[in-house]
């Protein structure tokens, strides 16, 4: 995909994976529409780069999404790349041996995991590529998984939600494909962001580190070039890009 | 106790001169939620005991865990 030109959707661009990813996609002449929950931060995001076009969204929110959407196709009058990127990450185990008085893993836990991670995703694609279809228009839908999409222990919700985004995004490879839209993920292993290191002691942290051949947690800038070789590589359809040092072979 | 130690030491790869000292749980860099189930799973079956829902969740040092263990081995 020619980058030059082209017009995005990058969701949770207000931090981390999806804030470096906008300025990247910038930077490559891409117009983008940088969307977040958070207004302070897409205004900061903003004062830094003020090419960017933002979109204030509660993407967990299907209303939300399809207002934005359609705002964003009447302003870039058209759309070839999204980035589902938005998500959170909550640790609990299924039974808590140490919780009073109820040891069950949380439900609201569970609903908002679930809501943001994959309820965004499916709300935010189908939106987008019903748009893509009925345009003809080429284009990539791009999802966030996890390393956890293998089974983490302790994250029952976050490992759920991020599988379900491998197969959505399989699914959608093969429905999608004919029209010329493809659909690949980026499933980035332990890497060094603020959003890490405020979800996983860092106790635990280290131990994922010292089972990790490379001995390190990654970095947003080797996540970001994973998920540019995808947009760009316009034969890859279907795949999960692992990027985790090597902690699972 | 010197099997409990050895549990406490297995557990939570630490050595058997740690385990016998008095650690509370932010003390110990291996115990979480997660290792706590590995613990009390061990102690059960070393002891042939079942521990109650709140003995558990009261087991926050090696010091509690002896005294719970012991409670129950004297019951």
């Amino acid at each position: 995909m020619k980058l030059d030109g082209a017009r995005a959707i990058v969701t949770g661009a207000g931090a981390g994976f999806g804030r470096a990813l906008t300025l990247k996609l910038l930077s490559a002449g891409v117009k983008v529409a940088a969307v977040d929950m958070d207004e302070t931060k897409l205004a900061e995001l903003a004062a830094e780069a003020p090419d960017v076009s933002t979109f204030v969204c509660n993407v967990a929110d299907n209303d939300q999404v399809e207002k934005t959407v359609a705002d964003v196709f009447s302003a870039f009058n058209g759309l070839e790349i999204l980035v589902n990127n938005a998500g959170i990450m909550k640790n609990a185990p299924l039974i808590n041996l140490l919780q009073r008085p109820d040891r069950k893993h949380s439900l609201e836990l569970w609903h908002q995991v679930v809501s943001v991670n994959q309820n965004s995703v499916f709300y935010m694609s189908r939106a987008v590529a019903d748009k893509m279809v009925g345009a003809r228009s080429k284009g990539v839908i791009v999802n966030i998984s996890s390393i956890s999409a293998r089974g983490n222990i302790g994250q029952t919700a976050y490992s759920a939600t991020k599988a379900a985004v491998e197969a959505m995004t399989k699914v959608w490879a093969k429905e999608l494909g004919s029209f010329g839209i493809r659909a690949v993920a980026v499933a980035p292993g332990f890497i060094d962001t603020a959003g890490t290191a405020a979800a996983i002691e860092e106790k635990m942290l280290q131990r994922w580190v010292d089972q990790t051949p490379l001995r390190r947690t990654g970095r947003i800038d080797e996540i970001i070039a994973t998920i540019m070789f995808a947009i760009e590589n316009d034969f890859i359809n279907g795949e999960v890009l692992s990027v985790n040092g090597g902690l699972v072979l | 106790m010197e099997r409990l130690n050895d549990i406490l030491a297995k557990t939570f790869k630490i050595s058997p001169g740690e385990a016998e000292k008095d650690l509370t749980m932010p003390e110990v860099a291996g115990w979480d939620s997660l290792t706590h189930m590995d613990l009390i799973v061990a102690i059960e079956q070393e002891f042939n005991i079942q521990l109650s829902g709140d003995d558990i969740a009261d087991m926050l040092s090696f010091e509690a865990i002896r005294q719970t263990v012991k409670k129950y081995l004297d019951a």
